[in-house]
């Protein structure tokens, strides 16, 4: 693209663009000449232009004009009526633009192009995630177009600190990523650390935000996640306002977040917009829910294999009732019907609307029944699962590591029963202490508790309780510490 | 990824061959001259929908560690005593000295230190074990009469005890009524770890006045 | 955040230590005594040894010598949790695999340093303190104090039993911290001293001194005697775990004076180069 030069004749200009864009049936070539004689070339990609902007701000406006002949300044300042249209000296911006549905403009006797803003490409509405529903609240999330969902952050904070710096990545899809942050409220050395990661990248496409979350998140090979990811231009906002940084790429719903802390996978946007005493409830639930998901059959495994002294008597005898005749021993089983748990979780997903909940619903009743009636599993090994999985559903930001856990403790409980539970858990929690999100400990406020946060970290305080500067996450938080 | 996902199926591999069990709800230990009889309530469950319901074997031997080896030997899984809440022991046993059974049986890691000893009067213990039908109604009936104050509350370990401070205890006693049914029969008295004699219901009130 | 040891965590790691010997100890009514005078005495001594820790890192070859003592209660603690898992559990493995799974265990926590170890020792020291509390709770109806005993002419000899057994490591992990907490250090152990004090005093009310005495490890076997309704009757494992970890987590912290030698940042290993100074 560098080496692309543009010359003042017309004529020339057209054929460079028709010959660089050959092959291309969106690329369109509009010549417009004026009363007076002022001649230009309008070239722009159908399907990605506001043709009415096109129509009503830039050709009428051409061939309406008094002017024979016209500097790109003028036709940018004077002729075009529109409210966004710059000279363009710069190719590769030239065509960064042009390629995401802006117009270009050549005229007679200047080699340098004006670029209109005319971007018209279909756009979903800013409808409530699928994955992020609340009970009460805002019901907006993002789209997959970029500057609307600039808009929706704003929209949320109006504060002149409100900064949105734009980096391009990828080589081929020349993806843009906003950087956004509250200046002053959010460290330097975090918009550094950030800047300093993405602009480091060499890849050649971004087609969604995890493309990039893979990339700069610490720790990449960790379950945990390291990154917030959210639909929500709220949470944004909120998190924005805790002095995190947000990372919007174009072309996703998604929006990082940065840094992201243990306690973070267990809040919920509901926690904030109904009463604290049932939303934290709900999060302790959520706490639970967790443990419960990821030890429940490892438990149920090493109770039933090493420690059936713990067992009550008659349940003991019932469910060794039930698992008479099942062909593979309990480890087995229970490692199976997870499998199975997870299959039916993927077809369920996969399939497409209705569909996939009949699917679930089949997979889970039909086929656990049957299973049980034809001697395939045992009814308290189903139950087990079953009740992992529905637990599992509790903390989605933790699916991951719930599906990785889950089947780590269940080998442990297999090979050394509550003790190998017991040892692979304090070995992720060894883990857990060693991690760190953008160089803040990944436990911070649960174990290395920082005073201003504890507002919200196991449990949200009331509202009318909380201070003003509550959250601002340090990243040398010496000050304040209450170890 | 390759290497904790071998390890995890490894590990899964350990737990292949855990055996069934045979879970043993109460004990009975008998003695003809020399010889011992332990009998055993093992507990049987066929399928969810059925109700557990006693299987009564017996083993003999010359001394408990043998009897226990004897009646594992007899039974289809693994003896597990560790839902075992009762053992009955008939009056020829306790006339001669408990105290290295109650030591066995503390020092045993599957046996229930709450285990509750008694003593069967008038019969054999394992007359008096299967004359019941219903699992655990013994340990209940016990366990009643502990709270209650008629029977002594003594379990294993505070038998243990009382027995090595000073060789006296007193257990609950039990015995099959006119009508066969088990019934408390007052309270079996130790005296130099034998038994001495028994007490009736009204002549004593339990574990606390003992 | 900057690598820094915060004192509740090294009180937390050193309340570990009393914890880990529940398991282990006899009990009796001078254990009761025992323990808590043993506690207090390596108290005293750890706030002394952490006064001169600066003094002591400052010579190569001494740390050396500490890393060398280290393996003392290093391998006598792996080698007693080997026996105990194998006397109650897993009575048909081998010792050697079991101990070779708590030495890859240990490893693993240790590789991760003594900072991040006394910061994991602090929920561990909770959840072990809850779980020795609620034992003792749920006996307390079984309890006979006729069981109680005074102090007697064998109390030194019981705790000089239990110091044996306590202090290599407490002075150890006291000579080695990164900072002056010795505070920290004196009531962590004190802390750590009353509970396993307390839970002595409960086995022996409980079971006696006879029946106590039959028993390898007395205050496990107390702990089955703790149920909730018919739930966790013959519940020891539940009473074992935590404790396990409190022991592996001394372990961890051993372990970590042995990698002192060859890491930076409080034993966080050289092999990780984003480990900060």
């Amino acid at each position: 693209m560098d080496t692309i030069t543009f010359s003042t004749d017309l004529e020339s200009n057209i054929r460079l663009m028709q010959t660089i864009f050959q092959g291309d049936n969106t690329f369109v070539t509009r010549r417009a000449v004026g009363h007076a004689g002022l001649s230009c070339a309008v070239f722009f990609f159908d399907g990605m232009v506001n043709n009415i902007a096109i129509n009503q701000s830039v050709i009428r406006p051409i061939v309406c004009s008094d002017l024979g002949r016209a500097s790109a300044e003028t036709l940018c300042q004077t002729v075009l009526q529109i409210n966004d249209s710059r000279v363009e000296t710069d190719v590769s911006k030239l065509f960064a633009s042009f390629l995401y549905g802006d117009t270009v403009v050549f005229t007679e006797g200047e080699a340098r192009p004006v670029v209109v803003n005319t971007k018209g490409f279909s756009v979903r509405s800013a409808s409530e995630p699928e994955n992020e529903r609340v009970l009460s609240g805002p019901r907006e999330g993002f789209t997959e177009c970029f500057m609307p969902n600039l808009a929706l952050i704003r929209r949320r904070l109006n504060d002149k600190r409100l900064k949105f710096t734009f980096l391009r990545i990828g080589s081929r899809t020349n993806t843009v990523v906003c950087l956004c942050y509250l200046a002053g409220v959010c460290e330097q050395k975090l918009i550094a650390h950030l800047k300093r990661k993405l602009e480091a990248l060499d890849i050649d496409s971004v087609l969604d935000a995890n493309y990039l979350a893979e990339r700069i998140r610490d720790h990449r090979l960790s379950p945990f996640p390291t990154l917030g990811t959210t639909e929500r231009p709220d949470v944004v906002a909120a998190r924005l306002v805790e002095g995190r940084c947000a990372i919007v790429v174009d072309g996703s719903p998604v929006v990082l977040t940065a840094p992201f802390l243990f306690q973070e996978c267990f809040q919920s946007n509901d926690d904030y917009y109904i009463s604290f005493l049932q939303a934290n409830l709900s999060r302790l639930l959520r706490v639970a829910g967790f443990v419960f998901t990821i030890t429940f059959p490892a438990v149920y495994i090493a109770l039933m294999l090493y420690h059936r002294e713990l067992v009550p008597a008659r349940l003991l005898f019932a469910v060794s009732a039930a698992q008479r005749g099942v062909p593979l021993p309990i480890g087995w089983e229970t490692f199976l019907l997870l499998l199975v748990l997870e299959a039916l979780k993927e077809a369920g997903a996969r399939t497409p609307g209705a569909m996939g909940q009949t699917m679930s619903i089949v997979g889970g009743l039909v086929l656990g029944q049957a299973a049980v009636s034809a001697r395939f599993a045992a009814a308290p090994t189903v139950i087990v699962v079953a009740i992992a999985g529905v637990t599992g559903l509790m903390v989605p930001k933790l699916q991951t590591a719930t599906l990785w856990l889950r089947f780590a403790l269940l080998a442990g409980a297999a090979a050394y029963g509550l003790y190998g539970v017991s040892f692979a858990l304090a070995l992720v929690l060894t883990w857990l202490c060693r991690m760190h999100s953008c160089s803040i400990p990944y436990l911070l406020n649960l174990i290395p508790r920082v005073q201003a946060e504890q507002e919200d970290a196991w449990l949200r305080a009331p509202w009318f309780f909380m201070r003003y500067d509550r959250f601002a996450v340090k990243r040398n938080s010496s000050k304040g510490d209450k170890p | 990824m390759k290497l904790p996902g071998i390890l995890l199926l490894l590990s899964l591999l350990l737990c292949g061959c855990a055996r069934e069990v045979s879970p043993v709800s109460a004990l009975a230990l008998d003695r003809t001259d020399d010889v011992y009889r332990l009998t055993a309530e093992v507990v049987r469950q066929d399928s969810l929908d059925d109700a557990a319901s006693p299987a009564y074997l017996s083993a003999t031997g010359r001394d408990l560690p043998e009897l226990l080896t004897n009646l594992s030997n007899i039974l289809p899984g693994d003896l597990y005593l560790s839902h075992a809440q009762v053992l009955l022991i008939s009056e020829s046993v306790a006339e001669e000295s408990i105290l290295p059974l109650a030591d066995y049986l503390c020092t045993e890691n599957d046996v229930r230190l709450s285990l509750r000893v008694a003593v069967v009067r008038d019969g054999a213990a394992t007359d008096l074990l299967q004359a019941d039908d219903e699992i655990y109604a013994l340990s209940e009936l016990l366990d009643r009469a502990a709270q209650e104050g008629t029977l002594p509350d003594m379990p294993l370990y505070r038998v243990s005890e009382v027995l090595h401070a000073d060789g006296t205890a007193i257990l609950p006693a039990l015995h099959l009524d006119e009508f066969g049914q088990t019934a408390p029969a007052g309270t079996a008295v130790f005296a130099n770890e034998r038994l001495s004699c028994f007490l009736d219901g009204g002549e004593i009130g339990g574990g606390a006045h003992a | 955040m900057r690598e820094r040891l915060f004192p509740r965590w090294g009180a937390a790691l050193f309340a570990l230590l009393p914890l880990s010997e529940i398991l282990y100890t006899t009990a009796g009514t001078q254990t009761v005594y025992a323990a808590a005078l043993a506690s207090l005495i390596c108290a005293l001594i750890c706030a002394g040894g952490a006064r001169l820790a600066p003094i002591w890192q400052r010579s190569r070859a001494l740390q050396w010598l500490l890393a060398l003592f280290a393996l003392w209660p290093l391998t006598s603690s792996l080698a007693r949790m080997g026996v105990f898992l194998r006397s109650t559990v897993f009575s048909s493995r081998p010792l050697w695999s079991l101990i070779l799974l708590l030495t890859v265990c240990t490893m693993l926590a240790a590789t991760s340093g003594l900072n991040r170890c006394a910061m994991w020792a602090l929920p561990v020291a909770w959840l072990a303190g809850v779980i020795v509390i609620l034992s003792g709770i749920l006996t307390v109806s079984q309890l006979q104090p006729m069981h109680w005993g005074m102090p007697d002419a064998t109390l030194p000899r019981e705790t000089g039993r239990i110091l044996l057994r306590l202090l290599p490591a407490s002075l150890v992990l006291s000579l080695s911290l990164p900072e002056r907490l010795s505070g920290a250090a004196a009531r962590g152990l004190a802390t750590g001293g009353a509970l396993f004090a307390l839970i002595s005093l409960r086995t022996t009310l409980l079971l006696g001194v006879h029946t106590a005495a039959l028993l390898p490890y007395p205050n496990f076997s107390a702990a089955g005697l703790a149920a909730i309704g018919d739930f966790a009757r013959h519940g020891e494992v539940f009473f074992a775990v935590p404790l396990l970890l409190c022991e592996l987590g001394r372990c961890a912290a051993l372990a970590c004076v042995l990698l002192l030698l060859f890491s930076h940042s409080y034993g966080v290993l050289r092999l990780s180069r984003r480990a900060k100074q």
